[in-house]
């Protein structure tokens, strides 16, 4: 876990991060932590600043102000790009390509021997699937496969846009395992969901954006009462729960 | 990264469909070339079954004699991989620049293009990478296409009772010249689909410039003596580039391009188009799609 030789305590740190597009400023000074083998929970409603964070960390988009690094380098500077599995809104999927195919461009383009394609097809229960072509998939399907494309180069940072969007209840059962699992063997996770819930099953810290900014971020026992996840996130937006309409924001 | 340039271009079926339609072109515009006399002879033979039935027997002994494979341009014209010589637009470039923007495109609609670069945080070289997956089944393409029209060449040459008339170095010189400018075309088409980010768009500019070409071309060579603007649109470049000075005024018409600066002119487009679309890959945001 070192930078250039330099020890950080930090698999992904996100300092003063400003975004602005066409005037509009879109990322206003957000600033948090991933330490290493903690799951970390992005939220944020719609348009808030997530998907642009995630972006500007993975490369995609350059920052304008602050800095986004995974292990102490940016995305650009880092030797091995394979260090970090990503999963956005946006898979890339080739409705033709059976989902072999799609592994083995993504396994060519990563240097990863195409052995490895087969073997995480099998790690996110795909292998039955595998020569099938990936308009036939199910939502679900698909999450897995960019689940797999993520984990396919061992990745020690996972950044996770939606993951279980489209899963049924078991396969939320197998993900939270996967990501518990991946975090335990020293891995950081970066995730992004609206599914509350399952997001307070799953993560150790919180991160919570609105109007491009950080407005609350820190372990999920410090910030979430017994009230749980969706009552304090509700809170912490200024939307608070109404009762009488059955928890939904007022 | 190479090797998943080279995959994507494998897998992809509208490539493999282009590829498949320019074959049969191609190969099927050299059967009907070095068939043409004897298509005329039978057009002429049906006029005896049903009177009048056509009007190939009003063409001169001139005309016809013209059509001949003993006469060089038409043997240059069965043997150009591009499509070009003797017909006026290089099918062959043009559908070479198609499957290019079309592969590219696709990359950018349906958000592949993101995992490419995720894997070379370096966009520029993803640029560079999807040139060379671009690049390497054009020139097989070529190859294959010029033992192809080689083949019709001589079964033609057999049929009609007439020799060769290009020698073995002017044969070679057409089909390597053709396939650099195939492969000179496909870079410049594919560095537009970086460039404009979008497989509608960059199709529609290249079928834009074959249209505007076919047309704007002629026009000019029957309006101004020497040489225009309009030959220094791209898919005319590659008629001149594969054209050979001795082949006769049919093939090379009054005011085209020497072949050495036809392919220079080429070699310009591709790199200008090919550093604006590496220079916006590397320097600007990769766009969010939809």
């Amino acid at each position: 876990m070192s930078a250039g030789g330099v020890v950080t305590a930090e698999a992904v740190a996100v300092r003063g991060l400003v975004k602005r597009y066409d005037g509009r400023t879109v990322l206003d000074g957000v600033t948090f932590v991933a330490p290493h083998g903690t799951v970390v929970g992005l939220l944020g409603p719609n348009g808030s600043g997530k998907s642009t964070t995630v972006r500007v960390l993975l490369g995609l988009a350059a920052a304008d102000e602050g800095t986004a690094t995974v292990e102490g380098r940016t995305y650009r500077e880092l030797p091995e790009p394979s260090v970090v599995g990503a999963m956005g809104e946006d898979l890339g999927l080739h409705p033709r390509h059976t989902a072999r195919e799609h592994l083995r461009v993504l396994a060519a383009e990563r240097g990863v021997p195409v052995a490895r394609v087969d073997e995480v097809l099998a790690e996110v229960g795909l292998a039955e699937a595998a020569r099938r072509r990936i308009g036939t998939f199910s939502l679900g399907m698909r999450q897995r496969l960019g689940v797999a494309g993520a984990l396919l180069a061992h990745p020690r940072v996972l950044v996770l846009d939606e993951p279980a969007n489209g899963l049924d209840p078991e396969a939320v059962v197998w993900l939270r395992g996967l990501l518990r699992r991946f975090a335990a063997a020293g891995g950081t996770v970066l995730l992004t969901s609206h599914q509350l819930a399952e997001l307070e099953r799953v993560v150790d810290a919180l991160v919570v954006i609105d109007g491009g900014r950080v407005v609350a971020a820190g372990l999920l026992q410090d910030l979430v009462g017994p009230d749980g996840l969706e009552a304090f996130y509700l809170r912490v937006l200024g939307r608070v729960p109404d009762v009488r309409a059955g928890g939904g924001a007022a | 990264m190479i090797r998943g340039a080279l995959l994507r271009v494998r897998f992809s079926r509208a490539a493999r469909v282009v590829a498949v339609v320019a074959g049969v072109v191609l190969v099927g515009q050299a059967l009907l070339l070095v068939t043409l006399p004897l298509l005329v002879d039978a057009l002429i033979g049906l006029n005896d079954v049903v009177p009048n039935a056509t009007e190939a027997d009003r063409m001169t002994a001139e005309q016809r004699a013209q059509l001949g494979l003993d006469q060089v341009g038409v043997q240059l014209a069965a043997a150009d991989l591009t499509g070009g010589a003797g017909t006026g637009l290089a099918v062959g470039a043009v559908l070479a620049a198609v499957v290019a923007a079309l592969v590219v495109g696709n990359e950018f609609r349906r958000g592949s293009v993101v995992a490419s670069f995720l894997a070379e945080p370096r966009r520029g070289r993803v640029v560079g990478a999807s040139l060379v997956g671009l690049v390497v089944p054009v020139v097989a393409a070529g190859a294959v296409l010029a033992v192809a029209r080689g083949l019709v060449l001589l079964l033609g040459a057999r049929l009609q009772g007439v020799g060769l008339r290009l020698g073995a170095a002017e044969l070679a010189g057409v089909w390597v010249r053709g396939v650099v400018a195939l492969v000179l075309v496909t870079a410049a088409a594919a560095g537009l689909a970086f460039l404009v980010r979008s497989a509608g768009v960059a199709i529609g500019v290249v079928a834009g410039v074959a249209v505007l070409e076919s047309s704007v071309r002629p026009l000019l060579a029957l309006l101004v003596d020497g040489v225009t603007v309009a030959d220094a649109l791209p898919f005319g470049l590659v008629t001149d580039a594969v054209a050979l000075p001795a082949a006769g005024p049919q093939v090379l018409p009054e005011g085209a391009l020497p072949p050495g600066t036809a392919l220079g002119i080429l070699l310009a487009w591709a790199v200008v188009l090919v550093g604006a679309a590496w220079w916006r890959t590397e320097r600007t945001d990769v766009p969010v799609r939809g």
